[in-house]
């Protein structure tokens, strides 16, 4: 197997069939990634495909600093910000916006995990999502969102321990001591 | 990492989980977890709450989203395609020769399109059968939105989620709160009470989306279920409720569909209405629903019919409605706490406990 980092700078010398391949194996965690973020999933198309567009233009200016991985979630990353920026500078952004309805998402299951992940403080959410979906290391998310290593560790865990409140009430974990 | 009692802490449990620790220190967890009973309990809660976050799946992308990718990445015209390289160590082509550059170039021109496939008027997906609900007092059509600019839409019944999924958002559902609504005179077991603004955009998300459930329970169970749509523009002019005029036209929108009602004209002028959110003032509204619903006498009747409009609006304030729209299904508010509405097979859930409690279903 290639390694994405080797593929992405045949990418840069010209290679569409290595793009392609990069493709086949982040299109559906990109995808993932913004669908699970924004309730249109036409914009999460629109987004994914700019992901990768913007992989392609870059990748003229590659150098394998970071992990591929890092870097295309950046840049999906940077997308995303940039939608929500656009999305809560929109004037009619009040009751209306807030009441927009996530009418294509697939029911099977998930329905509870969203809500739960949704009462999440936003950066815990980023956090635990990063780590859970799109399977980012402590050191990748830290990149990502600017944060000290140990901060994304103490958010991750004060996350996950929210969820598992909100998802399990019922369970309560024991305390440690002797 | 700090050790308390002789645990190792609750994060470096969760690290030593993720594969995140330093070789030495996972040693001195691994020894630790080896007997320590509290701290595999505590990892084990850890990976079941992963577990649980699984279940939070998304559909495949969609096929286009490949194409436009490919396209992109094809666009130059390249009857060669280099074959991928093992090493970045070969010598460059010139930039300009690169298909990159080009298809840079051409996504910077903007000429690389999104197309996305359109609901063809009278299409198979379109031809919805005509259903007719009760709207205040009199019965009008509750149209599925079908314009031409409607994406085609899958519609989801509650069958789509799992025994257990509809097992809990049955527990949540019934323990809402009720409200006491008006039923308006409707004695049908099942009442929706739409609170919409015709400017809204989730209400037009809504108004879309709920009709074909609507109208596969009027198939199945004619009458069941009503329908009553009010009015709450979110417009200062009009609404007492709110502060500023949000939606310039809601107003004037909420008069012409009720002038229309009784024309019966009422479906085009809504889907025209859809269609021309963004950019509705109350004088393109009047425009729109002389040429769309035939309306002639809008000035003259504005006045009598804004009152019937408060009134509205008024049932919204003492349900101190906040959103738009809002949807109560038998006195329960349908939408959380943020405003989020249920999507269309929540609906039809919501719909078939009620049903279920009134007796008309089993």
């Amino acid at each position: 197997v290639i390694a994405d980092e080797a593929l992405m700078l045949a990418c840069r010398d010209g290679s569409v069939e290595a793009f392609e391949q990069l493709f086949g194996r982040y299109r559906m965690p990109v995808w993932g990634y913004f669908r699970r973020r924004l309730s249109d999933a036409a914009r999460a198309e629109d987004l994914a495909q700019e992901t990768f567009v913007a992989v392609l233009k870059g990748a003229v200016r590659y150098e394998p600093r970071a992990l591929f991985r890092t870097y295309l979630f950046t840049i999906a990353f940077n997308l995303l910000s940039a939608e929500r920026r656009r999305l809560r500078a929109r004037p009619a952004m009040s009751l209306d916006d807030a009441a927009l309805v996530d009418l294509a998402a697939d029911p099977h299951q998930g329905l509870w995990v969203r809500q739960a992940v949704g009462r999440l403080e936003e950066m815990d959410r980023e956090v635990v999502m990063l780590r859970e979906f799109e399977e980012l290391s402590y050191a990748q998310i830290a990149t990502l969102l600017n944060l000290p290593l140990n901060t994304v560790r103490s958010r991750l865990f004060r996350a996950r321990t929210e969820l598992r409140r909100l998802l399990i009430p019922e369970t309560h974990t024991q305390g440690h001591g002797s | 990492m700090t050790m308390t009692n002789e645990h190792p802490d609750r994060e470096a449990v969760m690290a030593w989980i993720d594969g995140e620790l330093p070789v030495d220190e996972r040693a001195m967890v691994q020894t630790h977890m080896d007997t320590c009973v509290a701290c595999r309990q505590m990892a084990d809660e850890l990976r079941g709450t992963a577990k649980e976050l699984a279940a939070w799946r998304v559909d495949a992308p969609p096929a286009s989203l490949a194409d436009r990718v490919h396209a992109a990445a094809r666009q130059p015209a390249s009857p060669v395609v280099p074959a991928p390289r093992a090493s970045s160590a070969l010598p460059a082509s010139p930039a300009w020769q690169r298909p990159l550059v080009w298809v840079a170039a051409l996504v910077m021109l903007g000429l690389l399109t999104t197309v996305r496939i359109q609901c063809a008027p009278g299409g198979p997906v379109c031809a919805r059968p005509r259903v007719h609900f009760s709207f205040m007092e009199t019965p009008v059509a509750v149209p599925a939105l079908v314009t031409s600019t409607a994406p085609a839409r899958r519609v989801l019944r509650a069958d789509a989620l799992s025994p257990a999924a509809r097992e809990r958002f049955e527990s949540e559902w019934n323990t809402r709160p009720h409200v006491g609504i008006n039923r308006s005179g409707q004695t049908a077991p099942v009442v929706v009470v739409m609170f919409l603004d015709w400017q809204c955009p989730a209400c037009r998300a809504v108004h879309g989306a709920y009709g074909p459930i609507f109208e596969a329970w009027e198939r199945s169970n004619p009458g069941a279920v009503t329908v009553v749509l009010k009015d709450y523009p979110l417009n200062s002019s009009c609404n007492s409720n709110v502060s500023v005029a949000m939606h310039a036209g809601a107003c004037a929108a909420a008069v012409a569909v009720r002038l229309a009602r009784e024309r019966g004209t009422a479906e085009p002028l809504i889907a025209w209405l859809f269609a021309n959110q963004e950019t509705l003032t109350p004088e393109s509204v009047k425009a729109g629903a002389e040429t769309i619903a035939g309306i002639t006498d809008f000035d003259a009747r504005y006045a009598d019919t804004i009152a019937l409009v408060a009134r509205d609006t008024a049932d919204g304030g003492a349900l101190h409605v906040q959103f738009t729209p809002t949807i109560y299904i038998n006195g329960v508010r349908s939408n959380g706490d943020d405003g989020r509405a249920l999507a269309p097979y929540e609906l039809d859930l919501a719909i078939q406990i009620e049903l279920r409690k009134a007796g008309v279903i089993k």
